[in-house]
């Protein structure tokens, strides 16, 4: 996984004595900030939405905190901050009716072992993303824009737009694979030099 | 890995939408179970959806950049919660950059706070005494409204360049650029000491500051505060009773406190757009609610509007969370085209097609309001109006509406559009005109006030899904 960019020796934990968590270092909040957007990937894909993803972070911020002192820095700082994210995600979705819930139990941790295995470190894939983005043509930037930056429902889309909702859901559906591949190899170009 | 096939990307592309049913979903879970490749093609678009959504800044159900939060005094002074995800990002942040942050203790639950460096407020000399327009600080007029100087006349010709060192006014507005960009309207009465090209000391009268990109860190020195502005819009009410009143339209300032100068000492406050404190002689701030505005930037008062044609006076809330700073902003007629919806966001009132707004509503006074969130359920909003006159609630229409509107207010059939205006960071613009644009439809009510006098609103409809849960807007018109 990517390495701290800049080495700052500061130790958070002297600075707050009654915090009582050696394991506060600045390289942990450096770890803490990077990992921020997969680990809300992570959590989103495991509950198959946005819904309660964001207070899902909350919670595994708040045990990654908590639990500074036991990270071991010779391992990945995302995988094991995984297995918080993935243990906070199956308790927010024992509180949900069971229907409502795209994956199963058994899927889920399926799926979580497939991402962990595969940890790419998705520190650079939101300025891949960026980039991307720019590259979409004006109609599907439109959409995104409509969807994700004016959060607008689909519902909503498809009303103004006159269209059938899953003809929206659809449209949206090749957009973000297109942006799923141009991010790989965007990613892969920038690994190979 | 192999293309998916169509049905796994129909029953996808729904069920990530909430378009899809039971059966469907234990079909997208049938698939998923048998095949490695759907699951990677389900793990790339859920990282890509997430990654938009952080990307557009909208993760936390926020639709936008971050607005003052209205919370329940109860509510606030307990925190409930863990600490907001941008503490955790502020917090992990600040360990990580140069290590020279300075860190203050909290409790374990508690967040740690960066604590800010102030910019070193050297002390400057009185300025002398003098006529206006003297040599001094070199400054080109661009508006002048009936300026009657302390002493003697000036030809205040809009484009000519002069210097001064203080400037009284007994009436009257003065416009101008100084050479460091920043623009300046001065209302008098007014006595301000024009220090240099980024510094100005106020001892009395009504100032609103726009300094662009080019004068961040301009200074405006009051008795009781020193208001340094990092980017922004904002406006200074200096009192001869003794209090200073600050208003933030657009960006952001922080304000020191003048009795406490000292090199790397913290600011006081820092206040955002939509934000607005008194600060008095004891450098305590409290709140203003309301912020009349005539049609001009420079028309605003914190003490009610003086307008005989005003006819909105107050609008005041029950959420007085400690610390709170937001102020619902009045302007007098208001209500057209693109007009701003609400505070600190760029969201516009417009009609919803190319024939405009109802007519009778184009000139109302408008209330710009907040955007609540799901913990405002117990809001109460008084409105009061100077004079007899009808009072408009724009409430979004694909939600039931509250019990509290049905009963006092009717519904007008009428609508409107709200503009859902994107995020600056989008790089789109926001639409102009009526029609264009992403328009919500908002419903008009109507209650008329024949005597005038005061009506308690309640909360917006609480919102499932991922739709806006915005406020409602007010507006109101002389009987």
């Amino acid at each position: 996984m990517n390495r701290p960019r800049c080495v700052v020796a500061n130790d958070l934990s002297s600075m707050f004595p009654e915090n009582k968590s050696p394991g506060l270092t600045a390289e942990f909040g450096q770890h803490l900030t990077g990992c921020q957007s997969a680990l809300y990937a992570f959590i989103t894909t495991l509950l198959g939405g946005v819904e309660g993803a964001s207070d899902v972070l909350q919670e595994t911020n708040l045990a990654l905190w908590k639990k500074a002192a036991e990270y071991d820095s010779s391992q990945p700082f995302l995988r094991w901050a995984y297995t918080f994210a993935r243990f906070q995600a199956m308790a927010w979705r024992q509180k949900q009716a069971r229907s409502r819930l795209v994956l199963d139990d058994r899927l889920v941790e399926q799926i979580a072992e497939e991402i962990t295995a595969c940890d790419s470190g998705q520190e650079r894939e939101l300025e891949a993303l960026h980039h991307c983005l720019s590259k979409l043509p004006q109609s599907q930037r439109e959409l995104v824009a409509e969807r994700y930056f004016r959060a607008e429902s689909v519902n909503d889309i498809a009303a103004r737009r006159e269209r059938p909702e899953n003809a929206v859901a659809a449209m949206l559906y090749r957009i973000r694979r297109v942006l799923s591949d141009c991010i790989r190899i965007t990613l892969t170009q920038e690994a190979q030099g | 890995m192999s293309e998916p096939n169509a049905e796994f990307e129909r029953l996808l592309a729904a069920a990530m939408e909430g378009l899809a049913d039971e059966a469907q979903i234990e079909t997208l879970r049938t698939l998923l179970r048998e095949d490695r490749d759907l699951r990677a093609e389900y793990l790339a678009q859920f990282s890509v959806h997430a990654l938009l959504q952080w990307h557009a800044g909208t993760v936390g159900g926020e639709t936008e950049a971050p607005a003052p939060e209205l919370i329940p005094m109860s509510n606030a002074e307990i925190p409930a919660r863990p600490p907001a995800l941008l503490w955790w990002l502020a917090a992990a942040a600040a360990v990580t950059v140069l290590g020279v942050v300075l860190w203050r203790a909290q409790p374990v639950s508690g967040p740690p706070r960066i604590a800010r460096q102030a910019p070193v407020v050297e002390s400057i000399p009185a300025p002398a005494v003098q006529p206006a327009a003297v040599p001094g600080v070199e400054f080109e007029v661009l508006e002048a409204a009936q300026v009657v100087l302390s002493e003697g006349t000036l030809d205040f010709r809009p484009g000519a360049r002069l210097a001064a060192s203080r400037l009284q006014l007994k009436a009257g507005m003065l416009r101008f650029r100084l050479t460091s960009g920043a623009v300046v309207a001065v209302r008098g009465p007014a006595d301000v000491a024009l220090l240099d090209a980024m510094h100005l000391r106020v001892a009395r009268g009504r100032l609103t500051t726009d300094v662009g990109d080019n004068a961040k860190g301009f200074v405006i020195e009051t008795a009781q505060a020193n208001v340094v502005d990092l980017g922004t819009k904002f406006g200074v009410d200096v009192a001869g009773s003794g209090h200073t009143d600050v208003v933030v339209f657009q960006g952001k300032v922080e304000l020191f406190d003048r009795q406490k100068v000292q090199p790397g000492a913290g600011p006081m406050a820092q206040l955002i757009e939509g934000e607005a404190v008194r600060v008095d002689g004891e450098q305590q701030l409290s709140r203003i609610a309301n912020v009349s505005s005539g049609q001009n930037d420079e028309d605003w008062s914190t003490d009610g509007t003086t307008d005989p044609t005003a006819v909105i006076a107050s609008v005041r809330d029950n959420l007085h969370p400690a610390g709170a700073r937001y102020f619902y902003r009045i302007i007098r007629g208001g209500m057209q085209e693109d007009a701003q919806a609400f505070i600190a966001k760029r969201h516009e009132w417009n009609g919803r097609d190319a024939s405009g707004m109802p007519p009778w509503l184009i000139g109302a006074d408008l209330v710009q309001t907040f955007g609540t969130g799901k913990a405002n359920a117990g809001l109460e909003l008084v409105v009061t109006l100077a004079r007899p006159g009808v009072l408009y609630v724009l409430i979004d229409d694909r939600n039931p509406p509250p019990a509290w509107l049905e009963k006092q207010f009717a519904n007008t059939g009428a609508k409107v559009g709200l503009e859902n205006a994107p995020q600056v960071e989008s790089g789109l613009s926001v639409a102009r005109g009526p029609g264009a644009g992403s328009l919500a439809p908002f419903a008009v009510w109507q209650r008329e006030m024949p005597e005038g006098g005061s009506v308690t609103l309640g909360a917006p409809p609480a919102v499932s899904g991922n739709r806006p849960n915005w406020m409602y807007g007010l507006a109101a018109r002389a009987l």
